[in-house]
């Protein structure tokens, strides 16, 4: 583990010393964001619609008696802003776009691909680890913020529909004990866990080996290790931040 | 990649950015297009607001709370707010901080400062500045009650050391006496009574008489007001000078009157000391009447003395012409 985290932080510095090869990663930059970022939309809007529409109906059951039921609105937004918003929306892009890392980047590994890069001295951190941090820096966020309001929506939906509330009702739940630093820390986990998975895959791509199994067993790696990091990640930003 | 891609992911950003952007500001209470202002209030503290509270007015949610910070001396904490513009507050207002529900959620109200006459505010030193107050949250309330009930207990515990089973019957017995006191003080009550409403009438027929006494006493002094009209009074004075000149001359009879029976008096008093001594004199023997009483032949004698005597003046009554011989010239 030490010797992972070791080389995780190799990649890291390596990573941050290509961004001088400007030339090379913005031409990929736009396409990762799209990879990344514009396909991962649907699957972490799908999670958001079913997570908000849950979280309505379970904090209906739980208040049911003495605590008035405008607090489904407080349950709902502090949620998905502080917890599920972004934590669902990583490990489910950790799943997609760790091992769609991993495993493009394990293929050109086994197939020589990088090594061919290396032999041309072309900067294959440059050209292929940077565009995908970045595009995962950038887009997590921006796919967790769509999750976000998705996911208030469809509580807020739920809540109209199944248990007979008012929108008054849930908006004042909503606003009750909203802080504008509940968005920002949304937004640093975001781009933390966007930087770990993409970070975390590049690692596990880039150091496959042993053929079309090197491919996969890098790929679950990849995944089980990212979603590992997200999970404590979250914890480390609720210790620090909260 | 082709340019539809490029617009997608672009168009994504823009959305997110949009949606966090108004989003937090529609969770933060600002309002669009409605103009407002802002204004301060200064605390002692602040409870549990926060920024983003409703600030009420009348009970209506009319602005939110936008800063809480404490003023740079340390004494006071300064709440900023935001209200509509065009809102019209209390005279003399005043801002109170309290909980909008149990749940930890608190609310800033605007009041009139009259609603509050026994909470000290602090005076702030600029003129549009509202002083503020923080009234107790539930902890508060219920660390409060948590105090009166130990204090309960305590006191509960002390009465049942207290109220032990001699205490419970001299309580009972305390009860018995006082419901035997009780039934003495009713018959009192009622004896009393009935001389209270014999007193009252008394009282009455008394007023009565008082009244009927005012009468007279008003009649005659009526008649008195008619003798001084018709000018009896004189008259009435002359007749009392003479009856009192008639009574001097009566007195003055009366004192020599007074007189000659102090001069009888005394020649009565000499006149029986004299007889005191004849009757001594006779009592002793003296003289012929001593001797008369106290020789019985000379007594004797003397009764038939007396008697020829008595029969003598028959007879001179019966014939005077024997012993009396009467002639002229």
């Amino acid at each position: 583990m030490a010797a992972g985290v070791g080389r995780w932080g190799g990649l890291t510095a390596e990573t941050v010393r290509s961004v001088k090869h400007v030339d090379v990663w913005s031409r990929l930059l736009l396409q990762q964001m799209a990879k990344i970022g514009l396909d991962s939309v649907p699957i972490a809007v799908f999670i958001a619609v079913f997570t908000g529409i849950v979280l309505s109906l379970q904090a209906s059951y739980t208040f049911t008696g003495a605590v008035p039921l405008y607090f489904v609105g407080v349950l709902v937004g502090k949620t998905m802003m502080l917890e599920l918003g972004p934590v669902l929306t990583g490990l489910a892009l950790s799943g997609r776009v760790g091992a769609n890392i991993a495993a493009e980047l394990g293929t050109m590994r086994v197939t020589e691909q990088i090594d061919a890069l290396e032999t041309m001295a072309y900067p294959p951190v440059a050209y292929l680890v940077l565009p995908r941090v970045l595009a995962g820096i950038i887009m997590f966020p921006v796919v967790t913020a769509l999750a976000i309001a998705v996911g208030i929506g469809s509580g807020w939906i739920t809540a109209l529909q199944l248990l007979d509330m008012s929108t008054p009702e849930f908006v004042r739940g909503l606003t009750l004990f909203f802080e504008p630093f509940d968005v920002t820390f949304a937004f640093i986990k975001a781009t933390s866990f966007g930087f770990v998975v993409t970070t975390i895959g590049c690692l596990f791509g880039f150091h496959t080996r042993g053929g079309a199994e090197g491919v996969g067993k890098s790929t679950t790696q990849a995944v089980v290790v990212s979603s590992m990091a997200i999970l404590v990640l979250d914890a480390f930003w609720a210790v620090t931040l909260l | 990649m082709n340019r539809t891609r490029e617009a997608l992911v672009g168009l994504v950003i823009v959305v997110a950015v949009l949606v966090t952007t108004f989003g937090v500001l529609w969770l933060q209470g600002v309002t669009w297009g409605e103009p407002q202002v802002e204004m301060e209030a200064v605390f002692d503290e602040v409870g549990l607001v926060r920024a983003g509270n409703a600030v009420k007015l009348r009970g209506v949610q009319v602005g939110r709370v936008r800063e809480i910070a404490v003023d740079p001396g340390g004494e006071l904490v300064r709440v900023t707010f935001r209200i509509g513009e065009g809102l019209t507050l209390p005279e003399d207002a005043v801002m109170v901080l309290s909980p909008e529900s149990l749940f930890g959620d608190w609310q800033a109200e605007i009041h009139p400062r009259t609603r509050f006459p026994r909470v000290t505010f602090p005076e702030p030193q600029e003129a549009d500045v509202l002083p503020g107050h923080a009234l107790p949250d539930i902890s508060q309330l219920t660390a409060a009650a948590d105090d009166i009930s130990e204090s309960m207990l305590v006191l509960t515990e002390r009465i049942g050391i207290a109220f032990s089973e001699e205490t419970a019957q001299n309580i009972a017995s305390l009860i018995d006496n006082i419901e035997g006191v009780t039934t003495q003080l009713s018959t009192l009550v009622e004896q009393q009574a009935a001389s209270f409403a014999e007193v009252t009438d008394d009282v009455r027929q008394a007023t009565q008489g008082i009244g009927s006494a005012a009468d007279q006493a008003r009649q005659t002094l009526e008649r008195v007001d008619e003798i001084i009209a018709r000018d009896e009074v004189e008259s009435a004075l002359q007749d009392l000078s003479a009856i009192a000149a008639n009574m001097r001359g009566v007195s003055a009879e009366l004192e020599g009157t007074n007189r000659e029976v102090r001069e009888m008096a005394e020649q009565v008093e000499a006149t029986f000391a004299k007889v005191q001594g004849m009757l001594e004199t006779v009592e002793s023997g003296e003289g012929s009447l001593g001797r008369l009483f106290h020789d019985p032949v000379m007594a004797e004698e003397l009764e038939g003395a007396v008697s020829e005597l008595q029969l003598l003046l028959e007879d001179i009554r019966e014939n005077p012409r024997r012993y009396v011989r009467l002639s002229i010239f």
